[in-house]
């Protein structure tokens, strides 16, 4: 690794530096300005700017050498193979290897931790930001896993997608590949133990293939862990090379954390420009009242119409936050649609199965098949709201952008894995076989009854009560008895499961559907909130504005010259500054 | 009169009856011949499994020659039939039973199959036959991965093992996995629901494929794999369904049976290097290719291609423990691959059984034929096929064996019974858990005490229907061998 740390390149802690320079000199200005809120902006992308963190989530199915590659890529034993939860990677002077735990209570609406193991370790990749997050392997065994895994993909950079140079990518694989990309756009194929393979050539050709036939764009890296650590233990750097994980590294740096870079930039950029802008608008103001007192009036007039508009947008009536209501309406009656839909096909398959046979014999591994469907439906249902929720976004800040540029918020998919966890699982059958003293006391009753009406019958031919015809047929009945009192119970059980399944849908739909409008209303906050509080400053900026004329009007005329130059000196620093991040 | 004769005369005497029946159409005649072909013909055991899992290698490691295609990607596309034949021979059939001959053509040993102008999807059978002594016991089909990409591979695949109409051509299936997955699950899953009602095959040999990759490779040997298959065999995703998987290397088999005097001169030429420069080369193919060794490069690239870099390394290890020459290290490749335990119970488990799986085969096709065509004159055939599958004892054994998996019993009781049922061998001796030379009078013995003990375990009034009738089966079994 310590090739690679040479490569490093300085561009990135420059840029970073350059950045938090712009941001400061732009904050006295709007300190100077009294723009607190503007000022808070700016802080927050000075965090940002300061803190890059990226998450990198490493997926794949299970024995695929996902856990052997997170320890190839920062050179350090840290991962626990079949760890239960996801392992998170992050930089630490000193290392550490801490378990956490979910919160019992709760679930995760209220932000509890997801359960995983943190892992803090030394390593140049890391102190750049990159959080590697190891997560367990998804052979589809139970797609609870698999669920923990989609909860952590919104809010990831980028996902190293994991499959070995022994085969190419399977049906599941590429399925799975299609889910993730819905969730996180950035997405590397790594081909492992390619020392193992001498035709990994051909598998990721083959696996191009694939990825065309399934309209995915991934790039491919391949790689061996194991030569990587031979390389690193003989200190051998052309095998280092040879072996792909440098290669990896880079790709990582400078394509993902460079992407990440380039979108922080644009971010920066952006706050850069509408920060300048809302200044300069007073200050605009504030000269042209300055330097042409006659026209004051229709200055005065022309920015009353900007706040009048400014107003309008705050205004609940705005066009926007129609846009945004009837959205989130629509949305949450789809989404509600969508999981009621797919729970009742759930309940349908459920029905059949159940209707094949006594289900008291198999109830177990039943409710294990039915929780796994429950559970693939909710993730489906969820990735559906996430998408949607995010397309809402973009379609809300079309409607506002009448305005310049406006940033579109981050939504988070939440963790997705304990909703269901209040939910009462599948209730026990009763599986108890009727004991032979039950049958037999049942089917004595219908033979009692045959005796009884053929023997009074034969009575009245001048035979006793018991009598071989009686015998016989209570005999009969008594069989007919028993066989009615079997298929009785169980459809009588089939019943009984039937409702089972009904009772346990009703749960998950309370509990999903709850879950599902509190996410939509969070949705509906975050962009709410967001879009106000750009409406509000556009007010303040043009409210400012107007102020400035008016004070410029009422400057005396020997200050005059003076005001101008100042005035003329912050809007020229605005102008270079906007120059300077626009050159970003 | 043994099992597999009377079958044979019901399918005669049903062809009798149906031929002067004018309302029978001709092609039922022809399926009923096809019926009685099969039962002079090797058992038929399929090989199937997810994509890559080893299903041609394997095949060709049993056959002992490389007459089906293998490639690093999806090769097999079509189910392909190696049937037995005094010269090598390839047809393809095509486009509603038209047969056309291919050519034959080897390179290196290896079979090329193309089919000619006809596409993948127009092809019924694709029929290999070629001269070898184990064909002449099985016939061996080999089918395309599931879980391809390409849905209709997989799908010629599953309208094979599992038809919708009428029941699976194979007698027995070995399924091959390389670790479980839920696509394997619920194969096997569907396999056994086939077997359950009676349309799909009997027995099931499960195998742990590319053993030697289980843990990379780092270790020339299979333990890696054997710890795998013991923990399958309490893996609860695999609940009711079969459980024991054999480790077994298709490739390491397939190379110590093929194995050439110039191959094995090269890989001693190596392992006679010293140890760090044999290391350094064997980190990667391309150091291994590219470095300069003691044999020269293009021999290098054969000896990949052939062995694979575990392969490689299991070869040198065998010879540094003692392979002196290249008919010892085949040996030592074959043995340590695990294909004589594969080939041991695929005897065991088919072998000694093969008529009877036949016949129960070819009395369930011919019952479904009858069925379909219903005719007065066949009601009486239709009866004895019913009565001699309900009646014949080996049938029973074969059902409860197929069934096994299922029943709710404690484990030592499941192996007690798949003994006693002929589940790992049919002698008297295997059976009753007795050494191979055990006295007529001692085992006549331990029968009597093994009746006993199947009554004593029927007297529970708690068992369910199932678990009766195997046990049923389990002393009707033995009071066979006290008979006999």
């Amino acid at each position: 690794m310590s090739v690679m740390s040479d490569l490093r390149t300085g561009t990135d802690t420059r840029s970073t530096a350059m950045m938090t320079e712009l941001l400061d000199r732009l904050r006295v200005l709007t300190d100077a300005a009294r723009r607190p809120d503007l000022g808070m902006r700016l802080a927050q992308a000075r965090t940002r700017v300061v803190d890059p963190r990226l998450r990198i989530v490493v997926t794949g199915q299970t024995g695929q050498g996902m856990s052997t590659l997170v320890e190839s890529i920062i050179g350090a034993p840290v991962t626990a193979t079949g760890a239960a939860g996801p392992v998170v990677v992050s930089y630490s002077d000193s290392e550490f290897v801490r378990p956490i735990r979910a919160t019992t209570s709760g679930g995760a609406t209220d932000g509890g931790p997801v359960p995983r193991i943190e892992v803090g370790t030394c390593h140049d990749l890391l102190a750049e930001g990159v959080v590697l997050i190891d997560t367990p392997g998804t052979s589809g065994m139970d797609s609870a896993r698999a669920g923990t895994v989609l909860s952590l993909l919104p809010g990831a950079d980028a996902v190293l997608f994991v499959s070995d140079a022994s085969q190419e990518y399977t049906e599941p694989e590429i399925a799975y590949l299609r889910q993730i990309q819905q969730l996180c756009p950035t997405i590397v194929g790594v081909i492992t133990k390619i020392d193992l393979y001498p035709r990994w050539t051909d598998i990721q050709r083959a696996n191009r293939t694939h990825l065309t036939n399934a309209g995915l764009d991934i790039p491919l890296l391949p790689l061996s862990a194991a030569m990587n650590e031979t390389a690193r233990r003989g200190n051998d750097p052309e095998l280092a090379v040879e072996s792909g994980v440098p290669q990896l590294v880079d790709f990582l740096r400078h394509r993902v954390v460079g992407d990440a870079d380039l979108v922080l930039r644009h971010a920066v950029v952006n706050d850069v420009r509408s920060v300048s802008d809302h200044l300069a608008m007073a200050l605009n103001a504030e000269l042209d009242a300055l330097n042409d007192p006659r026209n004051g009036a229709e200055l005065v007039q022309r920015l009353q119409e900007a706040v009048h508009a400014a107003e309008a947008l705050r205004q609940r009536t705005a066009n926007w936050q129609l846009v945004l209501g009837d959205g989130v309406t629509e949305l949450s009656v789809d989404v509600e649609h969508d999981l009621r839909h797919r729970l009742r096909s759930v309940v349908r398959e459920a029905d059949a199965n159940i209707m094949t046979s006594d289900p008291a014999k198999r109830w177990e591994e039943f409710g294990a098949w039915i929780n796994g469907r429950i559970a693939e439906s909710v993730q489906d249902n969820f990735v559906q709201a996430h998408t949607r929720s995010r397309d809402l976004a973009a379609k809300v800040a079309a409607r506002f952008a009448e305005e310049g540029q406006v940033a579109v918020p981050q939504l988070y998919l939440d963790y997705t894995g304990s909703i269901l966890e209040p939910v009462q699982s599948l209730e026990p059958l009763d599986t108890r076989k009727a004991g032979m003293v039950q049958r037999v006391i049942t089917s004595m009753r219908g033979s009692y009854g045959g005796v009884l009406m053929v023997g009074l019958m034969t009575s009245l031919a001048g035979l006793a009560l018991v009598n071989p015809y009686s015998i016989g047929a209570g005999l009969l009945l008594g069989a007919n008895t028993f066989w009615e009192d079997r298929k009785a119970q169980t459809a009588r059980r089939q019943a009984e499961a039937k409702a089972a399944v009904a009772r346990l849908m009703d749960d998950v739909i309370f509990q999903v559907g709850k879950e599902s409008k509190y996410r939509m209303r969070e949705a509906q906050r975050i962009l709410r909130d967001h879009f106000t509080t750009t409406a509000t400053e556009m007010l303040r900026s043009a409210d400012d504005a107007l102020r400035a004329a008016h004070e410029a009007n009422q400057v005396h005329t020997e200050h005059r010259a003076g005001r101008i130059s100042e005035v003329h000196n912050c809007l020229s620093e605005l102008r270079q500054l906007r120059v300077r991040a626009a050159a970003l | 009169m043994d099992t597999a004769d009377l079958v044979r005369m019901l399918i005669r005497d049903a062809r009798s009856e149906l031929r002067a029946d004018p309302q029978i159409r001709g092609d039922v005649d022809a399926e009923l011949a096809a019926c009685q072909r099969r039962l002079d013909e090797p058992l038929r055991v399929a090989l199937a499994g997810t994509l890559k899992s080893g299903k041609s290698t394997l095949l060709n490691a049993l056959v002992g020659e490389e007459i089906a295609p293998t490639d690093a990607t999806e090769c097999t596309r079509v189910v392909t039939w190696f049937a037995r034949s005094d010269a090598p021979r390839v047809d393809v059939t095509h486009d509603g039973g038209q047969r056309t001959g291919r050519p034959v053509r080897r390179t290196d040993g290896r079979l090329l199959l193309d089919l000619g102008p006809v596409s993948a999807d127009r092809v019924e059978r694709l029929e290999v036959g070629w001269p070898s002594s184990l064909l002449d016991q099985y016939t061996l089909i080999d089918t395309p991965g599931t879980s391809s990409n390409s849905y209709d591979v997989s799908a010629r695949t599953l309208a094979f093992l599992t038809p919708d109409e009428g029941s699976c051509q194979a007698d027995a299936i070995v399924y091959l996995m390389r670790s479980l997955h839920s696509a394997d699950v619920a194969l096997l899953r569907s396999l056994h629901e086939h077997a359950g009602t009676g349309r799909g095959a009997l027995g099931i040999v499960g195998v742990l494929s590319r053993a030697d990759e289980t843990d990379g490779g780092r270790t020339a040997s299979l333990d890696a794999a054997r710890r795998l298959s013991a923990q399958l065999r309490t893996d609860r995703a695999l609940t009711g369904l079969h459980r024991d998987f054999l480790p077994v290397s298709g490739l390491l088999a397939l190379r110590g049976r093929t194995l050439r005097q110039h191959e094995f001169t090269s890989l001693a030429q190596l392992a006679a290097l010293p140890p760090g420069v044999l290391e350094a080369a064997l980190v990667s193919p391309g150091r291994f290719v590219g470095t300069d060794l003691a044999i020269p490069a293009p021999d290098r690239e054969l000896l990949v291609a052939a062995f694979g870099m575990v392969g490689i390394r299991s070869a040198l290890s065998l010879i540094h423990s003692g392979a002196r020459n290249a008919p010892a290290l085949a040996a030592q490749l074959v043995r340590h691959s695990g294909l004589d335990q594969l080939r041991d119970t695929l005897r065991t488990r088919f072998g000694s059984r093969h008529l009877q799986l036949k016949a129960h085969s070819a009395l369930r096709t011919l019952r479904s034929i009858l069925l379909r065509q219903r005719s007065p004159r066949t009601v009486r055939i239709f009866r004895a096929a019913d009565r001699l599958l309900a009646d014949s004892h080996c049938f029973t054994e074969l059902r409860v064996l197929a069934g096994l998996a299922d029943l709710p019993v404690p484990e030592p009781t499941r192996i007690a019974l798949d003994h006693v049922l002929g589940g790992r061998g049919i002698s008297p001796a295997t059976r009753l858990g007795l050494p191979a030379d055990a006295s007529p009078a001692h085992t006549r013995v331990m029968a009597l005490q093994a009746i006993r003990y199947w009554r004593d375990q029927l007297s529970e009034p708690l068992l369910d229907q199932p678990t009766i009738q195997s046990y049923q089966a389990a002393i009707r079994s033995c009071e066979a061998i006290i008979a006999s």
